[in-house]
C-alpha cells in the first residue's frame, strides 16, 4: 500500500513539475513581453510629448477649436492626453504579444478567449465614455436652464439627471460585459425606480415648501412686468 | 481697401443694371400694401435733390427677375424710373427668434441683388415698420435714403425712439460694446434696416471677413463691416420699433443678439485693437416721438434671479470669469434688493470676459449665453433701480456713463484677448 501511495505522490509531483515546466517559458515570455512593451511605451510616450511640445501642439489644438469640447474631456492638456493614449496602446499591444507567446508555449488557448472578450471590453469602454460625456453635458444644460427658469431646486434637478444617466450607463456597461446579468437587471430596476421614486417623494414631500415657494414667486411676478421692461 | 469679389448672383437679364437706388424688403406684401409701399418709396425718392431710378426688391419663388404679378397701378409706371424685381428668398423668417431679426437671412440676398443691379445705394427695410405708413411715412423713408444717396455716407443706421426700459440688451451690451470696440457711437448697432453705399453692400453680400475668409452662413452686421473698414456712418431718427409678442426666451435672445457681435469680434480683432476711444457720428432727423411714460419697475425678481444664479452657477462662471469678478458677484448677491447696485466697471469686464470665452470656446456657446443671463438680470436690477429714482433723462445718462466705462475698460479686454492664459483663473 505504501508503495502505491508513494507512486501516486510521485506521479502527481511529476505532473505538477511537468505542468510548471510547460507553463514557465510562456509565463516568462508574457512577463518579458510586458516589460519590454512598458519600456517601449514609456519611450514612445516621452517622444510623443517632446514632439508635441516642440510643435506647440496645445496652443494649436486651442486654435483648432479643441476647446469647443473641453468641458467634455478630462482637464489634462491635449498633448498629455495623446501621450497617455500612446503609452497604453503600446502596453496593450505588448500584453497581447505576451498572451500569444504564453498560448504558443503552453497550448492552453487563453488568447482566443481573451481576444474574443476584448471586443466587448472596447465596446463597454466606448459606452462608458459616451455615458459620462452625456451625463456631464446634460447636467450643465439642466442646471443653466433650471436657474433661468427660476427653479430653486436647480442643483438638485441637475444632480438627479446626472446620476440617472450615470446609473443607466453603468447598467448598460455591466450588461454588455456579461457580468452578473440577472443581478444587474434586477439591481438596475430597483435602483432606477428607487431614484425616480426618491426624487418624486423629495419634490412632493421633502421639497414641497421649496417648490411652492418657486411657484409663488412666479405667481407673485407682476403680469405687466414684461410689458414694463423690454429686453429686446 | 482690398478688392471686393463681385456679387454671387450672375447678372440676370431680367434685372436692370445701373439703377440708383435698390430698396429691398424681405417679405412679399399683399398687392395693396406693395402698391402703397412702392408709392411711398417713389415719393421719398422724389424729395431728394435729383431724379433717381429705383428698383423695389421683393422675395420671389423663382429667383431674380420680374414678379409673377403686379398691382395694375404699378405696371403702368414708367419702367425707366421705377420697377419691382424679385430676389431669391433666402429662407423663411425665423419665428423662434427675436422678432426684429426674423428676416436677417434676407439682408444678404438684398445686398447681392444691389450688386447685380450695380446700384449706387442699397436700402434694406424692416417689414414691421416699412409696411406701416404711420411708422414709416415718406419723410422717414427719405431720411433713410438721403445720407447714403446724397450725403456721401456709406452706412445709415436708424436710431429708434425708446423708453428707459426698452431694448435693454442693446443698451447694456450691443451699444457700449460696439462703440468701445470700433469707435462710432451707434445707438442701434444691430438690425435689418439700413441704407448702404456701393462701398459697403458688396461686403454685406459676400460675407467676407477682413482676412478673406467667407462666412456666408453668418448674419451680417453692417455696422461692424463699415466701422472696421473706416467707412462713413451716420444715424437717422426713427419712431419706436413695434413691440410684438416675443416667443423667444432671454438666453436665446442674448445668443441671437450678442452672438453675431462676438463672432465679428474674432474676425476684426486687429482692427478694433487699434481703435482708441469713441466718437459721435452725425445724426439726422428730429426725435419725433416723445419718450413713453413709464412706471417704476419692481427689481425684486431680477435680484432674486441673480442671487439664484450666484448660488448655482459659480462653478460654470469660474471657467469664464476671473476669481476677483466671482468675489464681486458673491458680495453683490448678499445685498438687499433696495441697495443692489452693480458697478459699471464690473459689468463691462463681465461682458468682455464672456466675449473672450466665446472666442476661446471655454464652454459650449449655448451654455455661455445661458450662464450670462442671471448676471444680465442683475445688471437690469441695478439699472432699473437707478432709473426708477432718476427718471427717463437720468436713464439716458446712466447708459452714457456705462458706455464710457466700456471705453475705459477696453484695455482690460485687449490684454485678455492678447494673453488669455495670463488671466486664466
Amino acid at each position: 500500500m505504501w508503495f502505491q501511495v508513494h507512486q501516486a505522490l510521485q506521479q502527481s509531483l511529476h505532473r505538477a513539475v511537468f505542468m510548471i515546466a510547460t507553463l514557465l517559458p510562456g509565463v516568462v515570455a508574457l512577463i518579458v513581453a510586458l516589460l519590454v512593451s512598458i519600456g517601449i511605451a514609456w519611450l514612445l510616450a516621452a517622444a510623443a510629448r517632446r514632439i508635441l511640445a516642440a510643435i506647440d501642439f496645445d496652443a494649436r489644438a486651442e486654435k483648432w477649436r479643441y476647446a469647443n469640447v473641453s468641458e467634455l474631456l478630462p482637464a489634462s492638456a491635449p498633448s498629455v492626453l495623446i501621450a497617455r493614449v500612446v503609452f497604453w496602446a503600446v502596453v496593450l499591444a505588448g500584453l497581447f504579444v505576451g498572451i500569444a507567446a504564453f498560448d504558443a508555449a503552453s497550448a492552453i488557448g487563453v488568447s482566443a478567449y481573451v481576444l474574443g472578450y476584448l471586443s466587448k471590453i472596447i465596446a463597454a469602454a466606448v459606452l462608458l465614455l459616451v455615458g459620462v460625456i452625456v451625463a456631464r453635458v446634460l447636467s450643465v444644460t439642466v442646471l443653466i436652464n433650471a436657474v433661468n427658469m427660476n427653479l430653486q431646486y436647480a442643483r438638485l434637478l441637475s444632480l438627479g439627471v446626472k446620476w440617472l444617466v450615470l446609473v443607466f450607463t453603468a447598467a448598460m456597461v455591466l450588461d454588455h460585459l456579461g457580468i452578473a446579468r440577472s443581478i444587474v437587471d434586477l439591481g438596475f430596476g430597483i435602483l432606477f425606480g428607487g431614484i425616480v421614486l426618491a426624487l418624486t417623494l423629495a419634490i412632493g414631500l421633502g421639497s414641497r415648501d421649496l417648490v411652492s415657494r418657486s411657484l409663488d414667486r412666479e405667481r407673485e411676478k407682476p403680469a405687466h412686468e414684461d410689458e414694463v421692461v423690454r429686453h429686446f | 481697401m482690398a478688392d471686393v469679389e463681385t456679387a454671387q448672383e450672375p447678372l440676370a437679364p431680367a434685372v436692370r443694371s445701373g439703377v440708383d437706388l435698390l430698396v429691398g424688403i424681405p417679405v412679399l406684401p399683399e398687392a395693396e400694401a406693395l402698391s402703397a409701399l412702392a408709392t411711398r418709396v417713389r415719393e421719398a425718392a422724389q424729395t431728394l435733390r435729383r431724379g433717381y431710378s429705383i428698383v423695389l426688391a421683393v422675395p420671389g419663388e423663382s429667383g431674380v427677375g420680374a414678379p409673377a404679378s403686379l398691382p395694375a397701378e404699378l405696371a403702368d409706371w414708367e419702367p425707366g424710373s421705377f420697377s419691382v424685381q424679385t430676389f431669391p428668398a433666402a429662407t423663411s423668417p425665423n419665428p423662434a427668434g427675436v422678432s426684429w431679426l426674423a428676416h436677417a437671412a434676407s439682408v444678404r440676398p438684398i445686398a447681392a441683388m444691389a450688386g447685380t443691379a450695380q446700384a449706387r445705394v442699397c436700402v434694406s427695410l424692416d417689414p414691421d415698420l416699412a409696411l406701416n405708413p404711420e411708422m414709416m411715412p415718406v419723410s422717414r423713408l427719405a431720411l433713410l435714403m438721403e445720407p447714403a444717396a446724397e450725403g456721401g455716407f456709406d452706412l445709415v443706421m436708424p436710431w429708434y425712439a425708446s423708453g428707459p426700459f426698452d431694448d435693454l440688451v442693446t443698451r447694456s451690451i450691443l451699444y457700449p460694446l460696439t462703440r468701445a470696440l470700433y469707435g462710432p457711437r451707434i445707438e442701434n448697432p444691430l438690425g435689418t434696416m439700413f441704407a448702404a453705399s456701393a462701398q459697403l453692400f458688396p461686403w454685406i453680400a459676400n460675407g467676407l471677413t477682413p482676412d478673406g475668409a467667407r462666412h456666408a452662413d453668418r448674419q451680417p452686421v453692417p455696422t461692424v463691416l463699415a466701422a472696421s473698414r473706416g467707412l462713413k456712418i451716420c444715424q437717422v431718427r426713427m419712431c419706436a420699433r413695434p413691440h410684438l409678442a416675443e416667443s423667444v426666451d432671454l438666453s436665446e435672445a442674448l445668443a441671437q443678439l450678442a452672438g453675431p457681435l462676438f463672432l465679428e469680434m474674432e474676425d476684426t480683432a486687429p482692427a478694433w485693437q487699434r481703435v482708441r476711444g469713441s466718437h459721435d457720428i452725425p445724426c439726422f432727423g428730429a426725435a419725433s416721438d416723445p419718450l413713453p411714460a413709464t412706471e417704476a419697475v419692481d427689481v425684486r425678481h431680477f435680484v432674486e434671479a441673480f442671487q439664484l444664479g450666484v448660488r448655482n452657477l459659480r462653478e460654470i462662471w469660474s471657467v469664464v470669469l476671473p476669481p476677483v469678478t466671482l468675489l464681486e458677484l458673491k458680495k453683490l448677491s448678499v445685498l438687499p434688493a433696495a441697495d443692489f447696485r452693480m458697478p459699471d466697471a464690473l459689468w463691462a469686464r463681465i461682458v468682455y470676459d464672456f466675449a473672450l470665452a466665446h472666442r476661446l470656446r471655454s464652454i459650449r456657446r449655448n451654455h455661455l449665453f445661458g450662464a450670462l443671463t442671471p448676471i444680465y438680470l442683475g445688471w437690469v436690477a441695478s439699472y432699473a433701480a437707478q432709473a426708477n429714482a432718476g427718471g427717463p433723462a437720468a436713464a439716458q445718462g446712466l447708459i452714457e456713463q456705462l458706455a464710457r466705462t466700456f471705453d475705459s475698460e477696453k484695455a482690460y479686454l485687449v490684454s485678455r484677448w492678447r494673453w488669455p492664459d495670463r488671466f486664466q483663473p
